[in-house]
């Protein structure tokens, strides 16, 4: 198996050998006076509200071309030094109707409202299929990520078109993030972001996620769509979709485990 | 030239053209998946055309369907017993659940959680007034006075604690549980009556502050706040003395997670506090611990004089009130991408003391019983049973989860273990979704040890369950 380390070597001497010669033919509008955590940054804000927000999420999952599952949440966002607190209450399937995910730091519990208990679960444990809890909960990269740029390629975007992107590597701070590092796709026009790959600490490729499905929310252009597809299933693949982006006030007393019982929608 | 636009060009339009998923081992990609979520958006489209779409609109109201964001559910479980003295015994249980928290005004919110149940058990004739029970498990009101102020009134169900086998700290579990199928701390929480209280939160900056009045309800056998048939709300299992209690929950943000509590029962005060911390993306460490004023078990369940002398002054039935404290202790362990992929499986490992239990001495003198003092041993064995607490000092758990281990099904496994006299109990369990709404459940615990044991003298020996559980 290639390592995390070989293949970051290997990336690095191709694009250190071809950024002088203006690798791939591809104009790189700004790209000199853009810093890495600056692209990031920009990259985080179309992802997410940067202020407090509802939102709804869909996720289907599907193994092979067959959908093997549906759930859906609504998840509240509240801004909190630089990232998010997160509370995901899944409304969808009826089994599961009032459970809440809540993330404050690398706080996570799961509730039941069946026995008004909750369980602090970890980052690893998943709860909706192939996405993982981190996927589900709203974050900015840039706290939890060191980003060094790593030139520009041309990729397939979520929507199979090619795309002039800037590649950037995200080396995780510390331990507590939920990958060790990510590859990440940006769009050398807008700063969108289009794709990203996820690594463990040993080096495996963990998911891939596809950012599509463009449209105005919150005042801003921002994916509706994530397709993650599993990195070591390649036949597991989730879809997220979201809708209904609304800012909205949300005290900082509901984001613990505490309060879970008395939420409501 | 860079080679690859091109290959991505042919590769898409290969992509486009099969009917199966298309997905590159480097995931040049995006898979083609069934439905319309990405399937749908054919090649030629330009980006832009999609992309520029206004889909900026209001939430929703979450589509949950007629009962809101309630749940209903309705369960029928075959039980197979088999008893400590060889027997064995059939059972056949119906019941239908709804729980939830709905709004009827600005600022209330009413919760509830109903259980109504009936069972028809091999050998026995089936009675109304024996065999079925509506459980108010909860219904209380609560007002929000001001975003930091809420106030509650009516039956609550309490839950402290952030182990998993034992919560030394969830002070109103005792007496409380109206069905015992499943030996799972988990679903115990579940299957639990809430206590009456009159309580309260106020939010301090981002502190949580809790605290409430448990009234005592002394109520007449049979009546209708105690164990009237079908009906009766059993108040004085749930509020058998006055209590006052306090949490308090600062938000130490990052990573760790703390809750102090105080609780005053009938004069007497009791102390504790729940801590965990995740240690990097697959392990949480935790405890709880509570120090009370009270007596141990045993002299609780021996306070009317029953047993011999010689057995009540080895058990400890004459010991009085004393600081005793409850700790639990462990850690839950999401095995590694490394070890099982996007597998999501877990262990948990837990320590148990119960200063209120029997000391190794203790638990022999109590296997030891013979004659006479068989009932006495009964009691403190019931009573720890009921009370929901370790009848040992000394115990561990362990609990094993492989959630999505074969398609949607979860399996789970956990025990017991007394070190002192190795005894246990062991519980498995398999849960299969049918489909969104249906589950098919598959259940079986038994004890080990000898029959004169912690554990092993169980009236219950082992069980086998099959369970059909829908949800609407």
């Amino acid at each position: 198996m290639t390592t995390l380390l070989n293949r970051r070597e290997v990336s690095k001497m191709v694009l250190g050998l071809a950024a002088g010669a203006g690798a791939f033919g591809l104009a790189l509008p700004g790209q000199a006076a853009m810093d890495a955590a600056g692209l990031l940054r920009q990259a985080d804000a179309i992802r997410n509200p940067q202020s407090s927000f509802v939102v709804d999420v869909d996720l289907k999952n599907y193994e092979g071309r067959a959908l093997t599952g549906q759930t859906k949440v609504r998840t509240h966002s509240r801004v909190a030094g630089g990232q998010f607190q997160t509370i995901v209450y899944i409304t969808d399937p009826a089994a599961d109707r009032g459970k809440i995910l809540l993330r404050n730091g690398n706080n996570l519990w799961l509730y039941d409202p069946a026995s008004r208990s909750s369980v602090r679960i970890s980052a690893r444990q998943r709860l909706l299929g192939n996405a993982s809890n981190g996927d589900v909960v709203s974050s900015n990269l840039v706290g939890d990520y060191a980003p060094e740029m790593q030139g520009a390629e041309t990729i397939a975007d979520g929507d199979r078109r090619n795309r002039d992107c800037h590649k950037l590597y995200l080396t995780s701070r510390d331990r507590s993030t939920p990958y060790s590092a990510v590859e990440f796709w940006v769009d050398a026009a807008n700063a969108r972001p289009v794709k990203a790959k996820f690594y463990t600490g040993s080096g495996s490729l963990i998911k891939v996620a596809w950012y599509r499905n463009y449209g105005n929310q919150m005042g801003a252009q921002r994916p509706t769509e994530v397709v993650i597809a599993d990195g070591f299933d390649p036949n597991k693949v989730t879809v997220m979709s979201m809708s209904g982006y609304s800012g909205r006030d949300l005290p900082a007393s509901w984001f613990t485990k505490e309060w879970l019982p008395r939420f409501t929608l | 030239m860079d080679p690859r636009p091109a290959l991505l060009a042919v590769t898409a339009a290969l992509g486009s053209a099969a009917p199966t998923i298309c997905l590159a081992d480097d995931f040049d990609l995006p898979p083609l998946v069934g439905g319309a979520a990405v399937a749908e958006v054919p090649l030629d489209v330009p980006v832009e055309g999609l992309a520029e779409g206004d889909t900026d609109d209001l939430p929703a109201e979450p589509a949950a369907g007629r009962l809101g964001n309630t749940t209903l559910s309705f369960e029928l479980r075959g039980v197979q017993t088999k008893g400590l003295d060889g027997s064995s015994t059939a059972a056949l249980r119906a019941s239908a659940h709804w729980f939830g928290r709905v709004s009827p005004a600005e600022d209330v919110d009413l919760v509830f959680n109903l259980r109504a149940r009936a069972a028809k058990i091999e050998g026995d004739a089936f009675s109304v007034e024996d065999n079925v029970r509506v459980d108010v498990q909860e219904l209380a009101l609560s007002w929000r006075l001001s975003p930091a102020v809420t106030v509650d009134l009516g039956r609550l169900n309490i839950r402290n604690g952030v182990a998993q086998g034992f919560n030394p700290t969830d002070w109103f579990k005792a007496d409380s549980l109206v069905v015992t199928d499943s030996q799972d701390p988990g679903d115990r929480r579940r299957e639990r009556l809430g206590t009456l209280v009159v309580g309260g939160t106020l939010t301090w900056g981002s502190t949580l502050i809790q605290a409430g009045y448990r009234p005592e309800v002394d109520a007449d056998p049979g009546s209708f706040l105690s164990d009237m048939d079908v009906v009766g709300l059993g108040l004085d299992r749930t509020n058998p003395s006055d209590a006052f209690y306090l949490k308090v929950t600062p938000d130490l943000g990052g990573n760790l997670s703390l809750t102090g509590n105080v609780l005053v029962e009938d004069g007497r005060l009791g102390a504790g506090l729940e801590l965990s911390a995740a240690v990097g993306q697959s392990l949480v460490v935790y405890g709880e611990a509570f120090v009370q004023d009270r007596r141990p078990i045993a002299a609780l369940a021996l306070s009317d004089g029953a047993g011999s002398a010689g057995f009540r002054d080895g058990v400890g039935a004459g010991d009085g009130f004393d600081w005793l404290p409850q700790v639990a202790i462990g850690a839950s362990w999401s095995l590694p991408a490394a070890l099982v992929g996007q597998q999501d499986v877990s262990l948990a490992l837990e320590y148990h003391y119960n200063g209120a239990g029997l000391s190794g001495a203790q638990i022999d003198t109590l296997a030891a019983a013979a004659g006479a003092d068989l009932g006495a041993a009964g009691a403190i064995r019931g009573f720890a049973a009921r009370e929901q607490e370790p009848l040992a000092r000394e115990q561990v758990f362990a609990r094993f989860a492989w959630n999505d281990f074969m398609g949607d099904a979860d399996l789970a496994a956990f025990g017991f273990y007394v070190p002192h006299d190795g005894s246990g109990l062991a519980q498995i369990s398999v849960g299969v979704p049918l489909n969104d709404n249906a589950e098919l459940s598959l259940r079986a615990f038994s004890t080990f040890g000898g029959r004169s044991t912690i554990y092993g003298a169980n009236p219950t020996e082992a069980t086998a369950q099959i369970a059909l559980i829908y949800t609407f």
